[in-house]
């Protein structure tokens, strides 16, 4: 597969698994859950949004070629 | 002056505003950018080596008694210039598409190179991403069962 088809394959799936986590993490918030699930729960949900933020500074960054 | 101690500034690029400097320590390439200076990261040796060997980054060797002290010294060759600056991907990518304008030997390698990283990125969001998926999955999982 050509350079330029697989990177954008591979930003492809990115996005598609961002949304399908962010999907999880909405059925997370209703869910009736202990103290330490909810902290649990929290770390997961930061750590997504900083590897989202880096998503989209790499997309950014990346050659368009 | 110890020998375990130093670091070298490889190169700068023409408007200062980014640098390739060396910590001899432990033998790493560094690329820094004037608004990242804490921010070190390694990068290929072949890329460095390519980018030089194309004479877009001006060779300004000097030797610094820390990595530290290399990188303040950047600093302050940059705080005279203007804030216009472009990224690591943006500078590699302007020196390999010089490299492949004038068929360089080396051209393809590098690219390919700079290629396999980004990909590398990618690919490491993509599985850091789905760990998280799998640990909330398996939340709901346990919770389903109750």
């Amino acid at each position: 597969m050509p350079e330029g088809n697989r990177k954008k394959n591979l930003i492809e799936k990115v996005q598609q698994e961002i949304q399908r986590t962010q999907e999880v993490m909405e059925k997370l918030t209703r869910l009736n859950v202990s103290e330490t699930e909810q902290k649990h729960i929290q770390q997961l949900r930061e750590r997504l949004e900083q590897l989202v933020k880096e998503y989209e500074v790499l997309k950014k960054e990346l050659r368009s070629d | 002056m110890s020998q375990d101690k130093r670091a070298t500034i490889l190169a700068f690029s023409e408007g200062w505003e980014d640098a390739y400097i060396k910590d001899d320590r432990i033998g790493k390439v560094y690329y820094v950018r004037a608004p990242y200076f804490q921010k070190k990261e390694p990068i290929e040796e072949t890329i460095l080596r390519s980018s030089m060997a194309y004479g877009l980054i001006v060779p300004e060797k000097q030797d610094f008694p820390s990595l530290d002290a290399a990188l303040e010294h950047v600093k302050n060759q940059y705080e005279t210039q203007d804030d216009n600056l472009i990224s690591l991907e943006e500078a590699v990518g302007v020196i390999l598409d010089y490299a492949k304008e004038i068929n360089h030997p080396l051209a393809d390698k590098a690219v390919e190179n700079f290629e396999k990283r980004e990909e590398g990125l990618l690919l490491s969001l993509i599985n850091e991403i789905e760990a998280i998926r799998r640990e909330g999955e398996s939340i709901l999982a346990a919770h389903a069962a109750d």
